[in-house]
């Protein structure tokens, strides 16, 4: 596939904050590249960067093949949606997304047919007069990617665009951002620090820490097999156990939903003996908590039984699991 | 039962909202009594000659004689001019403070500060210094042989304006700023990402947006000018005089009082329409700073001009501007610009051209105020203390200045004891009319001194309180306390309400709260407004021409007096201890400042 785009060996620096070090990423075309990360591990400064709002101290951005790294933003044809939206106060909702259009000079009847469609697809076809601060917060997220998808860029990126809303309407934008993914084929780089956003929307996530790149790989790659300790326990749960003797500077992990609690005589790859501390019922799932006899705390996640579990808190148990999911991390990767 | 019920409030909701009122009580029936009734008064007499006969006489006359309607005329366009000047010139520096970095921000904000914490009297007397026939600017000029002969920059349009622009551009830049700085920065990202080249992204979006900032700030100081006397008096030519001017004539000279009144009512019908016209069209509530960027746009007079001709005209302009850019980059030799670079030298000239206009000419006396020259004529000559020696041993001047001292520190805290409460209400508490009532606070910031003088004398008159230093100090209220509501309500603002209800949750009363979490917060806000009263007392001219007679000297009327007849350079001394005192409060407020907050 052709490299949308590329960054190489990009690195910005605030006065002594290094909001990123040298960082080097490719972007196939019509990708949906999570950017993931906690707050301040220097995923907006990634995307000022390729919006050209913010210059980099060093390296290069390539673009469509060519280098960019000192276009200015109105020449680079990357569309952007701000956190809080950035729709103009001053401009009714048709001419917010008219106005990348008039940008470039689109005879008014092709404007008009444009804007009257775009708000047909973000399903919003009557808002078209009213001012931004007339609607509610998930249409005017709607609004934002309308005007910033108009002009058909083949990159868009986003920063946090759901952060603002509540839980339902974050679902349901989800959806609609992934149908649209489809719909225009741009090439989409999406930032959140909610998992499982990333997670259910992305190609590949690009996991950050620490103004650097930590892993980057399928959403199932992450989940299952991550690189790093802060890998591990950034996305999901993870349960940390001593490392075989002879691998002291390493470490194992292992997903709850891998490890059973073994009944009388069944065996396993790895087997562990432990107390049962608690059990909660979550619905389709539940969640055992127990303390292993070296005393590392293990959290098992398995199907839920009507009955209930027959192991009482307090009880010993043997929980186990196959030796193909224990993971090895590197002590330090990531770093 | 049901009307009684209504007439006096029985339950105990009724009883704790008119408690609401309370605070305000004091503030309202002050301006009430020597604001509103004196005014009132000053209008319904223009109605009368002088036996007590009513007559439409004096508005004939305004009529039948052209020379009064070109004084309006000229007063108008005056306005205008200034108002004009004041935004063009004021527009680029407010933008340049509103889009550097915070931490530059403030320097170049005292800077531009320096102009409204100088007496505006001193400040004439500084552009006298420049502009005249052996100022600065003609002396330097010569010297280096640009000119031959000394160019007129004095006594004529020219000098009105300066002064005139020198004393309102700081106000025009500060509301400017206010709704600048609510502008959200990522709007300009936005446009640029959407292929917007920054000059149109300016145009289209940042320009707009600041647009109710403009329109606030023009008529500020449409308004202000209209009723400025000092600048067209002792700068401009006396042949072209404002109305003002005109009615201290007809008050000192033909004695005219029931003219004079109809002269005011002229004036004020011309604030007050101009204000009208504004609130029509764009909106008074941009006034109060409240106003959220473009908020007017849509019901305001820019949206509603036909088609949108405002929205084109500002795309045109967009569009040319870039057009413009793009024809400049060709034709000039620019190197191949890195991204984050900004090419904003032009803005940094104009800005600081226009810092250095309002803040540098006061210190041009102080050299002056030291040379040996008998006129006020640059270079200064020699070294000598003998202006200051003029000043030491004149008894006039002495008395002038421990009044004006006094009488400002007693309008300071009258001020005070008056507008801190009334801001705590109106900041704080939902009242019915509270918009009238805010109207009234400020509404003497706006009006001409001149006709609040004027009344105020004709009141004093019968009771009795010309000449008294409590009757200068109650006029010199009716002008600080607005300065005190608007600055306090500022700092309430700001004000996290949470912490006093945190306080009280911790078990503190309301009285232990408001002494040991809010007042010490507070201070350094209420601080500030008690200087700000103290400042514009001094400095408060209109009330010390009317007000005090021969046995009370201030110094407002004593510098205004002298620079009407003769200049030397003991002016320059007097100005420059002006600002020493000045400059000393500032810097002792300052110091217990940082002490209390060291010690809190
Ligand atoms: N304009 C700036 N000036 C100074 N430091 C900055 C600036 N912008 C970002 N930083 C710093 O750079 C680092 C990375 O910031 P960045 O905004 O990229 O983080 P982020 O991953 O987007 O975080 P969040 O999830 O909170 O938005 C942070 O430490 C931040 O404090
Ligand atoms: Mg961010």
């Amino acid at each position: 596939m052709k490299t949308k785009l590329r960054l190489d060996q990009v690195a910005k620096s605030y006065g002594p904050v290094r909001a990123l070090r040298p960082t080097t990423l490719d972007v196939p075309e019509g990708e949906f590249l999570t950017l993931l990360g906690p707050s301040g591990s220097g995923k907006s400064t990634l995307l000022q960067i390729l919006a050209g709002l913010t210059a980099c101290d060093q390296g290069d951005v390539w673009i469509d093949g060519r280098l960019s790294t000192d276009t200015p933003p109105h020449d680079r044809g990357v569309g952007l949606i701000f956190q809080n939206y950035a729709l103009f106060p001053h401009l009714t909702v048709a001419q917010n997304i008219a106005f990348p259009l008039e940008m470039r000079r689109l005879p008014r009847a092709e404007i008009d047919r444009r804007v009257t469609r775009m708000l047909e697809v973000v399903q919003l076809p009557h808002v078209g007069d009213r001012l931004p601060r007339e609607l509610s917060g998930g249409q005017q997220q709607r609004v934002a990617f309308a005007r910033c998808s108009v002009y058909e860029p083949s990159i868009i990126l986003m920063d946090e665009p759901l952060g603002a809303l509540d839980k339902r309407l974050r679902d349901d934008m989800q959806t609609e951002i992934r149908r649209l993914h489809k719909e225009l084929g741009a090439t989409i780089l999406y930032v959140t620090h909610d998992q499982e956003e990333a997670m259910a929307m992305s190609d590949r996530i690009c996991l950050m820490n620490d103004g650097g790149i930590a892993q980057l790989g399928t959403p199932s790659e992450i989940y299952f097999r991550p690189r790093s300790v802060f890998a591990a326990e950034f996305v999901g749960h993870a349960n940390f156990i001593a490392p075989a003797s002879d691998r002291a500077n390493s470490k194992c992990m292992v997903r709850p939903e891998n490890i059973r609690i073994l009944e009388e005589a069944e065996r396993a790859d790895t087997v562990i003996d432990a107390i049962l501390e608690d059990t909660i019922m979550l619905g389709a799932f539940s969640r055992h908590v127990a303390r292993s006899v070296t005393g590392e705390r293990l959290v098992a996640v398995n199907w839920s039984e009507e009955k209930g579990t027959t192991h009482r808190p307090g009880e010993a148990i043997r929980l186990g699991w196959d030796a193909c999911d224990t993971v090895h991390l590197a002590a330090e990767a990531g770093r | 039962m049901t009307v009684i019920a209504t007439e006096f409030p029985t339950t105990r909701a009724d009883r704790r909202m008119l408690a609401r009122y309370l605070p305000l009580v004091p503030a309202v029936a002050f301006l009430a009594i020597v604001f509103v009734i004196p005014v009132a008064q000053l209008l319904f007499l223009s109605f009368f000659d002088n036996t007590g006969v009513p007559t439409a006489a004096h508005y004939e006359r305004l009529v039948a004689n052209p020379t009064y309607f070109r004084v309006v005329l000229n007063t108008l366009s005056y306005s205008a001019w200034t108002t004009l000047f004041c935004i063009v010139g004021g527009y680029p520096i407010a933008y340049l403070v509103a889009t550097i970095s915070a931490r530059h921000r403030n320097p170049l904000l005292i800077w531009i500060l320096v102009p409204l914490w100088t007496s505006f009297l001193v400040r004439v007397l500084a552009w006298m210094v420049i502009l005249g026939s052996h100022g600065v600017i003609n002396r330097t000029l010569l010297s280096l042989g640009l000119i031959e002969r000394p160019l007129d920059l004095i006594y004529n349009f020219f000098g009105v304006m300066v002064g005139s622009v020198h004393a309102l551009m700081p106000i025009a830049i500060l509301m400017m700023l206010s709704v600048m700085l609510n502008i959200d920065r990522s709007l300009s990202s936005a446009a640029s990402t959407l292929g917007a080249r920054k000059s149109m992204a300016f145009w289209r979006v940042y320009f707009p947006l600041s647009l109710p900032g403009v329109a606030a700030s023009g008529l500020m100081v449409f308004v202000s000018a209209l009723g400025f006397f000092i600048a067209p008096q002792l700068l401009g030519s006396p042949s072209n005089i404002m109305l003002a001017q005109l009615i201290i004539v007809q008050l000192e000279e033909a004695l005219n009082w029931e003219f004079a009144a109809a002269l005011s009512v002229v004036l004020l019908a011309a604030t007050i329409l101009v204000v009208v016209v504004f609130d029509r069209t764009l909106g008074l509530s941009s006034l109060t700073g409240e106003v959220r960027a473009g908020a007017s746009t849509r019901k305001g007079g820019f949206g509603r001009l036909p088609g949108g001709l405002g929205r084109q005209l500002v795309s045109a302009i967009g569009w040319g501007s870039v057009y413009a850019g793009i024809f400049l980059g060709k034709i000039l030799p620019y190197r191949r610009q890195r991204l984050g670079e900004e090419r904003r030298s032009l803005l940094w000239i104009l800005g600081l051209i226009g810092i250095a206009f309002l803040a540098l000419p006061t210190f041009f006396l102080i050299p002056i105020s030291v040379s040996e020259n008998r006129f006020l004529a640059w270079p200064p000559e020699g070294f000598t203390w003998q202006w200051y020696q003029v000043y030491f041993s004149s008894a006039v001047w002495l008395d002038a200045t421990v009044r004006s001292i006094g009488v400002g520190l007693a309008t300071a805290a009258l001020s005070m004891i008056l507008g801190v409460p009334a801001a705590f209400v109106l900041a704080r508490q939902r009242v019915i009319g509270k918009s009238v009532i805010l109207s009234l606070m400020l509404l003497p910031m706006v009006l001409p001194h001149i006709i609040v003088a004027v009344g105020l004398f004709y009141l004093y008159a019968k009771v009795g309180l010309v000449g008294t230093n409590i009757g200068l100090i109650i006029g010199n209220t009716i002008f600080s306390l607005p300065y005190v509501v608007i600055t306090v309500m500022a700092v309430l603002r700001n004000y996290d309400e949470r912490l006093d209800q945190a306080a009280w949750t911790l078990g503190a009363t309301r009285g232990v709260a408001f002494r040991r979490i809010t007042l010490p917060i507070l201070k350094a806000g209420m601080v500030t407004a008690l200087l700000f009263a103290f400042v514009k007392a001094m400095d408060e001219l209109a009330i010390a021409l009317f007000v005090a007679d021969a046995g009370t000297p201030l110094l407002p009327k004593q510098l205004w007096q002298e620079m009407s007849y003769k200049i030397d350079p003991s002016l320059a001394a007097v100005s420059t201890l002006i600002l020493v005192i000045v400059g000393l409060s500032i810097a002792v407020v300052q110091i217990l400042n940082s002490f209390g907050a060291k010690r809190g």
